[in-house]
């Protein structure tokens, strides 16, 4: 048999498959995945031959509007794929792939897959009013992927110079998709072609938000050089005010350079920013210029100088790095004192206790010690927390290993700078809800309590650091610790160190050993039971909760037995529901491996897993927190909506077997079984939609979906690198517009409980089919309250009659108790 | 313009591209770059045993190549160590200061290039912060490269910047034969079309070094250029080959094209990308359709 015969054959068997009885839904899917198949293969025709021939059985009317517009669409993807492999016949190909996706949107109007498709299709093809008017169209059908239509739709405006309205649809893709850095990028260049006088408002609007300079330093640094350019005539007090932001993140970013300072060439800046060239390779020669001698001037030169001491630290040349960081030093605490002071006296101290050579009798480190606590207390007043716990980290580690437990002054010695250390790290916590476990620095204090002979707080402190190194995953150092702790206390323990060590020893026997894996009864049973003991001693709630949660997890996804994807799903619910902090990477690899085990028997549309993480956004319901020990601040990892309900499901229907699959769209639940009884599925349809987040769902009979590509499912999406703040209040502000939308008052007052009642009565009396559009246009952050500018768009029907309204409102937020944002009052 | 003015420089410009030979048709290569990771830092090099390190290394290795996989296309990875090239990128995880060891500073990513003859090295991102706790007994190979993943993950443009800046800009990207000097003000003619190494042409600059015949003899001339799209709107002002072979590729002009010398009396010796961010649109993958009917 020829190969080409073979396929044929092979085609014509799963075309003949598909007619057969099973569920006219299952082929559908069949057909599309077989396409996909065929596609990989080269054998473009048989695929489209057999999408056809689907297209065909599909039902007419309305019912047939779902498996239309599935087969439309793999049609498009189809001739779309061919167009990338056959160059000579492009165009023609990409035309029909664009008929199909229009058609496929005509059945399906929200597909995103159809959409986006179609779009690069468009553009492909340079049909660019077509374009536009797809994108247009997609933002509000398919806000899912609102980043990146908004990309490709501000691209369509800058092309046509539309830059004012390139910047607002940009701004809207950032409010979609905060960690989008593309888009913050095209935004600052569109920026670039607005008039000078608009520069200000980019100023406004990145030096105002905490997220920009954190989080985005190359868009933020060329923000200010935007900035710096465009308004070194009109106002120059900003521009100076940019510059002076602008050097810093360079700095902060490593990205200072003489060609990156060469970018802004107005002849005002010539001679400071030539001083400043100079200074990146002269170390004695800082900028002395009057532009550099206010408070934001020393601030940047000091930021400078910390980075460019790094940088010869980074090369081994630590005189060079002691040059700079003593010249910062000096430009920084003239008064008032630049905040960026404690950095540089942390890397200075830090550097003298690496070289000695460099400081022999220690007069310089006392010197930078002097300095620093003579005017300690401007500096706590204006730097963040972060800074003074790393300051007093890296002060009380030098300490102990100089051996200094006590000083003259209070302050000079290990036991002061760890206590303060920990101090702070719990004032952090408290603020922010995270928790930094801190098992080493625990262990020294807890040591230099006992070179001091301070006996009781010794024994409790090294109790604490048994506990923290149990929140790291080393229940071999806790154990250590309890033993030091014991050692110190006398031979009787008291009862906190005996429900420790039986929590160690459970902790110690990991997950199970063997091929077999206890059920999740019986895993559930053990982490209640060795928490137990604890518990009656006493220990900290919120400790033993996140004890459970290992214990359970390494009984249920340890090891290397077999895991159930049930009780995979238990754990992934556990921390996604139950917002179990996670801590240590070890909590990470928990995760990881549950949704691995959670991905057998999960699908859920419209993720590519391939695309490039700042391309589309997935839908996202919430944050699991993780903090590493090798870092200052948690990360947040955004959990899909859809892979969250779709882990529900799966737990929730942990006793039926039948079950093969689980898929979730926009919370519409299809579950695959291989038992075709009406009472089965009506049972399971039951069950299922009790589940929290489903919004309807589906039982069919299926082939074996679990054979095909991994979902892309509940895996973590990239995390940012510090509390995704914009993307959180964002989130509730998307609450508050469809509950808007709802006109329901209380539905409103669900999201935020004070608002002007009585002028949404009205509205909500008046207005038919309203639909509200609402965007962050800046906010600022203080501790746990945020305050928000917010500006929207209501179009509704009044009497037939169309109508729109634009509002501008400040919004007022608060940390609710498991510390997620929530609006508290709108005005 | 007038019709005889443009004419002749049509006519200089026919010329000026006529005295080069034309590159061939073929689809170039981008650079290739070995890739290698090292665990350097001795606390963490304590924490596994031999066989764990070289397994760490290995798969970290792996996870860096798919990282700058997924940034990079002017430039392709690899992370066969079997591989001829001569460059090799190699990502050591050490501690920031490379003087005496020091327990409580930080750790990072230093970055070495090989690009024979030269070699660059520079502190690329910081892997884990100044006086922060290292537990050695809970660092196993799993917790290492889950950490390392997310670290890559998390990396922003500003990271990726540093690496082009300070390393990748140093390799040229193309073979200076397949380069083509043309038009005037002279431009350049890369053998990659914007979407081949997936640059964003709005954002994207080029830095191309020249060597300029003088009466005197050569003179190093090194032009900023920015990324645009050959596509003479008129092709028959073009010699044929020059058009069929460029068409729609990268036509580098340079930023500040006032006092360019004319394209004849430039011999490229080398073209680097010195600012890079990877076309989200137009290198974006497709979506693979839905299979189940919405309902």
């Amino acid at each position: 048999m020829t190969r080409s015969l073979a396929v044929h054959l092979v085609c014509a068997l799963a075309a003949s498959a598909l007619t057969l009885p099973a569920d006219a839904q299952d082929s559908v899917a069949a057909a599309v995945n077989r396409a996909q198949q065929l596609q990989q293969a080269g054998s473009w025709e048989d695929g489209r031959a057999l999408l056809t021939r689907t297209l065909a059985d599909c039902s007419q009317g309305e019912e047939g509007r779902g498996c239309r517009g599935v087969v439309l669409s793999a049609l498009g993807y189809l001739h779309q794929r061919q167009a990338q492999d056959e160059t000579p016949d492009e165009a023609d190909l990409l035309t029909r792939a664009a008929d199909y996706y229009r058609q496929a949107i005509l059945q399906s109007p929200h597909d995103g897959a159809s959409l986006m498709n179609l779009a690069l299709t468009y553009q492909a093809l340079g049909r660019d009013t077509d374009l536009q008017q797809l994108l247009e169209a997609a933002l509000e059908q398919d806000p899912d992927h609102a980043a990146f239509y908004a990309l490709l739709l501000g691209d369509v405006y800058g092309d046509q110079s539309r830059w004012d309205r390139a910047v607002q649809v940009y701004g809207r893709g950032i409010a979609a998709a905060p960690d989008n850095e593309a888009l913050r990028r095209r935004l600052v260049d569109a920026y670039r072609q607005l008039p000078p006088d608009s520069a200000a408002r980019l100023f406004r609007l990145v030096s105002e938000s905490p997220d920009w300079e954190a989080r985005f330093p190359d868009a933020s640094a060329r923000a200010y050089e935007v900035v710096v350019s465009m308004l070194a005539g009109p106002n120059r007090e900003i521009a100076a005010r940019a510059c002076m932001r602008w050097i810093g993140v360079l700095s902060d970013a490593q990205l200072l350079s003489a060609a990156r300072l060469d970018a802004v060439g107005d002849s005002w800046l010539t001679a400071p920013l030539a001083e400043l060239k100079t200074f990146l390779q002269e170390p004695k020669r800082p900028p002395v210029g009057s532009f550099w001698r206010d408070p934001a001037g020393r601030e940047a030169l000091g930021r400078a100088a910390l980075e460019l001491g790094l940088r010869r630290s980074a090369a081994a040349d630590a005189v060079g790095a002691e040059m700079y960081w003593q010249m910062g030093l000096r430009i920084a605490e003239a008064f008032p004192e630049a905040p960026v002071m404690l950095d540089l006296a942390m890397e200075t101290a830090a550097l003298y206790q690496r070289h000695r050579e460099l400081d022999p009798d220690g007069g310089k480190f006392r010197d930078i010690e002097q300095r620093l606590f003579d005017q300690k207390s401007e500096a706590y007043a204006r730097a963040d927390k972060d800074a003074i716990q790393q300051l007093h980290t890296v002060l009380g580690l030098i300490y102990v290993e100089r051996g200094i437990w006590r000083s003259n002054l209070p302050w000079t010695n290990a036991t002061y700078q760890l206590e303060h250390a920990l101090s702070t790290a719990r004032e952090r916590d408290a603020a922010s809800g995270s928790y930094q476990p801190l098992p080493q620095l625990r262990a020294r204090l807890a040591q230099t309590y006992e070179a001091l002979g301070r006996t009781s707080e010794a024994t409790a402190t090294y109790l604490t650091a048994a506990e923290a190194y149990l929140d790291a995953d080393d229940p071999r150092s806790a154990q250590r610790m309890l033993e030091r702790g014991s050692a110190v206390a006398g031979p009787q323990p008291e009862q906190t160190a005996r429900a420790l060590d039986a929590l160690i020893r459970a902790r110690a026997a990991g997950g199970p050993a063997g091929d077999a894996r206890p059920s999740l009864d019986a895993c559930e049973r053990g982490a209640q039971h060795a928490t137990g003991a604890a518990r009656a001693a006493g220990l900290d709630a919120a400790f033993l909760k996140r004890q459970q949660f290992k214990l359970l997890a390494d009984c249920v996804v340890g090891g290397n037995a077999a895991v159930r994807p049930a009780d995979a799903a238990r754990v992934f619910n556990l921390v996604a529901t139950e917002k179990i902090p996670l801590v240590g990477v070890g909590d990470l690899v928990r995760l990881q491996r549950s949704q691995n085990a959670v991905n057998r028997l999960l699908r859920v549309s419209n993720e590519s897993p391939n695309r490039k993480p700042d391309v589309a956004a997935p839908r996202r319901e919430g944050m699991v927190r993780v903090q590493l020990s090798t870092e200052l601040r948690p990360r947040y990892i955004p959990i899909n909506t859809d892979a969250l309900v779709g882990t529900r499901v799966i737990e929730h229907l942990a006793s039926d077997s039948m079950v093969r699959a689980v898929s979730v769209r926009d919370g519409k639940v299809t579950v695959v079984t291989n038992e075709a009884s009406d009472t089965t599925k009506q049972r399971l349809q039951t069950k299922v939609q009790t589940v929290q987040g489903v919004q309807s769902t589906k039982v069919r009979v299926g082939s074996n979906v679990m054979q095909r590509a991994p979902a892309p499912g509940p895996a973590p999406v990239p995390p940012p690198a510090a509390e995704d703040v914009a993307g959180a209040l964002n989130a509730v502000v998307a609450a508050y517009a469809r509950a808007l939308e709802s006109r329901s008052l209380d539905a409103v007052r669900k999201v935020v409980p004070e608002f002007d009642a009585q002028r949404l009565e009205g509205l909500f009396a008046r207005a038919q089919g309203l639909t509200a559009r609402i965007a962050i246009e800046g906010f600022s952050v203080d501790g746990d309250r945020a305050n928000a500018r917010i500006t929207g768009v209501l179009e509704y029907r009044e009497l037939g009659l169309p109508k729109r309204q634009r509002f501008e409102q400040r919004a007022v937020f608060g940390r609710g108790p498991n510390g997620e944002w929530r609006m508290t009052s709108v005005r | 313009m007038s019709v005889s003015n443009r004419s002749t420089l049509v006519l200089t410009i026919a010329l000026a591209a006529a005295q080069w030979i034309v590159p061939s048709a073929a689809r170039a290569q981008t650079p290739r770059i070995r890739v290698a990771f090292r665990v350097r830092a001795s606390e963490y090099r304590q924490a596994f045993s031999g066989a764990e390190r070289r397994t760490v290394e290995d798969s970290a290795t792996a996870l860096l190549v798919q990282a700058l996989l997924r940034h990079f296309r002017f430039v392709t990875f690899t992370a066969d160590s079997a591989d001829a090239t001569p460059r090799v990128l190699l990502v050591t995880l050490d501690q920031k200061d490379r003087g005496p060891s020091a327990p409580l500073g930080e750790v990072g990513l230093h970055v070495l290039l090989r690009n024979p003859p030269d070699s660059t090295i520079s502190y690329w991102t910081p892997y884990r912060r100044a006086g922060a706790d290292l537990d050695r007994e809970a660092v196993t190979v799993e917790t290492f490269l889950a950490e390392l993943a997310i670290k890559l993950d998390g990396l922003v443009d500003a990271d990726w910047d540093r690496l082009v800046g300070e390393h990748l800009s140093r390799i040229s990207i193309a073979d200076t034969a397949d380069v083509a000097v043309w038009g005037s003000p002279a431009g350049w003619l890369i053998p990659y079309s914007s979407k081949q190494i997936c640059i964003d042409t709005r954002t994207g600059k080029l830095l191309v070094t020249n060597q300029q015949i003088t009466d005197a003899g050569f003179e190093d001339r090194d032009v900023i250029a920015r990324v645009a799209t050959f596509h003479p709107r008129d092709s028959t002002t073009v010699p044929s080959r020059i058009f069929t072979r460029f068409k729609d590729h990268i036509h580098a002009k340079a930023l500040d094209p006032s006092g360019l010398p004319a394209a004849d009396s430039l011999r490229v010796s080398g073209v680097y990308i010195v600012e890079y961010h990877f076309d989200a649109v137009h290198c974006a993958t497709l979506t693979p359709p839905n299979t189940e009917p919405n309902q």
